[in-house]
């Protein structure tokens, strides 16, 4: 039987503390959809994903209403476009951006991921074709995200990709400067990308994934935030063990709803992502919890080492919650979506410096960051350099979401509202990379890479 | 105040009940939710 105090806590976590899954996303496999008149292919790409993802947003929403629990959003991932249309006769393949758009218009989700290429070794003749029209693609479509994988662990690091990349933010940034460089939030430079995050923007369907899966991504900052405030003063070990619990929590929910999902849809369940991601509602902040640690503000000196207890016990707490935990499942530290990190920024304790070593102990990477409009690419190139060698190094999925937003300063903002939030433009090195990026092919593996 | 409630032999869906308790609470001056139990299991049982 339940007790009176765990009720009322369920209650209070979705009333009070914004408890909600951030996302339930339908991955489709569009491998059988490739077919050499380019045509053919949009066609059976947007009858599959239509008739596949007809009921996600209905089913979400019965489901939502059935068990009281919010679902942010309800979004679809597909298999990476270079490799679904690398066998069309075409060289544009920003038209298959544009039908992604229309069959997610059609089926009312609010993102698409997988316009994606995965090139950590090396390009394909697709690849080339596909990331060169990532920035036409994301300033004419609305719901469409892209990713680009340029390193891994077990391949080292592609640096032409990288190089390539710092261009490609650019001109994406200079393509949707009327709308603040909006085309750079939709798209994600990887090393060591998972391949069932249902998170945008840098979810895509892997091609190892089945043919249709649910996956289900959490949120609850604001819940560990309560958690956190309520052990104020004791010791590391009640600390740890309270968001270890908190997170447990959060997971069951996560787990429930997916599987209530998938079961009514008729598809697999596949993974629990149990990312803590925050959104820039007030008190759903992960800077929030860091601060309730006790730090006076969110990147002063003792902010990797909270991260880390922090993302350690939400990985325990999740892990024991579900049998299929997966995704990139650690702390999103984004700026512009969090406003304990907007306010740290406008502060001065949090510089970019500091946000690189965050994602030393956390899963994503330099999310959702504005840096002055004539930073250069080479500079971009250098700053996704770093991230993909933290990544390929420690063996975890590192990423890259800069915003050079076209025009703007440091101290300017850029101000997309809902989810994407708003976020102050902060410094970057003024000194040149240019000669170490330009080198060209790729960083070996690393020598932890050699497990067998 | 809390009431678990078996409605599996009644005609109204949860949506629909949810909306009718939350009327009905806000003529008496109470907040009244209905939950799905599931969502409390879930989370606090294995």
């Amino acid at each position: 039987m339940l007790t009176l105090h765990e009720i009322f806590e369920t209650i209070k976590m979705v009333q009070e503390e914004n408890l909600d899954i951030r996302t339930i996303t339908m991955g489709i496999s569009l491998r059988d959809c490739a077919d050499p008149d380019h045509r053919s292919a949009r066609r059976k790409i947007y009858d599959k994903i239509t008739r596949l993802a007809e009921n996600l947003v209905k089913t979400g929403e019965d489901i939502e209403r059935e068990y009281g629990i919010p679902i942010v959003n309800k979004r679809i991932s597909v298999t990476p476009i270079a490799i679904v249309a690398e066998s069309t006769r075409t060289d544009n393949y920003v038209d298959f951006a544009r039908t992604l758009d229309e069959a997610s218009d059609a089926v009312g989700v609010n993102f698409i991921g997988g316009f994606s290429a995965l090139v950590h070794k090396g390009f394909t003749i697709a690849d080339h074709k596909l990331i060169t029209g990532i920035p036409d693609a994301l300033a004419s479509t609305n719901r469409v995200c892209a990713s680009v994988n340029v390193a891994t662990t077990k391949a080292g690091i592609n640096m032409d990709a990288v190089c390539l990349m710092g261009r490609i933010i650019k001109e994406t940034a200079e393509l949707t400067a009327d709308r603040d460089g909006v085309g750079c939030a939709k798209l994600v430079v990887f090393a060591n990308v998972p391949e069932d995050n249902p998170f945008m923007a840098g979810a895509f369907h892997g091609i190892g994934e089945p043919e249709c899966v649910i996956n289900v991504g959490v949120s609850g900052p604001g819940v560990v935030k309560n958690a956190v405030e309520r052990v104020k003063g004791t010791d590391f070990g009640m600390l740890a063990e309270t968001i270890k619990k908190t997170a447990f929590k959060i997971t069951r929910m996560g787990e429930l709803i997916g599987r209530a999902t998938a079961q009514k849809i008729g598809v697999p369940f596949g993974i629990v992502d149990i990312s803590l991601a925050p959104t820039p509602v007030i008190g759903d902040s992960v800077a929030g919890i860091l601060e309730a640690m006790g730090l006076e503000r969110c990147g002063t000196h003792g902010t990797t080492a909270a991260l880390a207890l922090l993302n350690d016990a939400v990985k325990k707490g999740g892990a024991m919650a579900s049998s299929y935990v997966g995704g990139l499942s650690g702390a999103f530290i984004p700026i512009s979506e969090d406003q304990g990190m907007v306010h740290a920024v406008e502060a001065g304790a949090l510089t970019l410096d500091k946000l690189e070593a965050l994602t030393c102990v956390c899963s994503v990477g330099l999310d959702m960051i504005a840096v002055p409009g004539d930073t250069s690419p080479e500079t971009i190139s250098a700053i996704i350099a770093d991230e993909a060698a933290i990544g390929v190094i420690n063996k975890k999925t590192t990423a890259v979401r800069l915003i050079p937003a076209a025009g703007k300063k440091v101290g300017d903002y850029v101000e997309y509202g809902g989810l994407l939030g708003r976020s102050p433009v902060i410094p970057v090195k003024s000194f040149s990379a240019d000669e170490f990026v330009r080198r060209g092919g790729r960083i070996p593996a690393p020598i932890n890479s050699l497990t067998n | 105040m809390v009431m678990v409630a078996d409605i599996s032999d009644t005609t109204i869906d949860m949506v629909a009940l949810k909306e009718k308790l939350g009327d009905k609470g806000a003529k008496l001056g109470v907040r009244i939710d209905a939950q799905h139990e599931d969502a409390f299991k879930y989370m606090h049982r294995i």
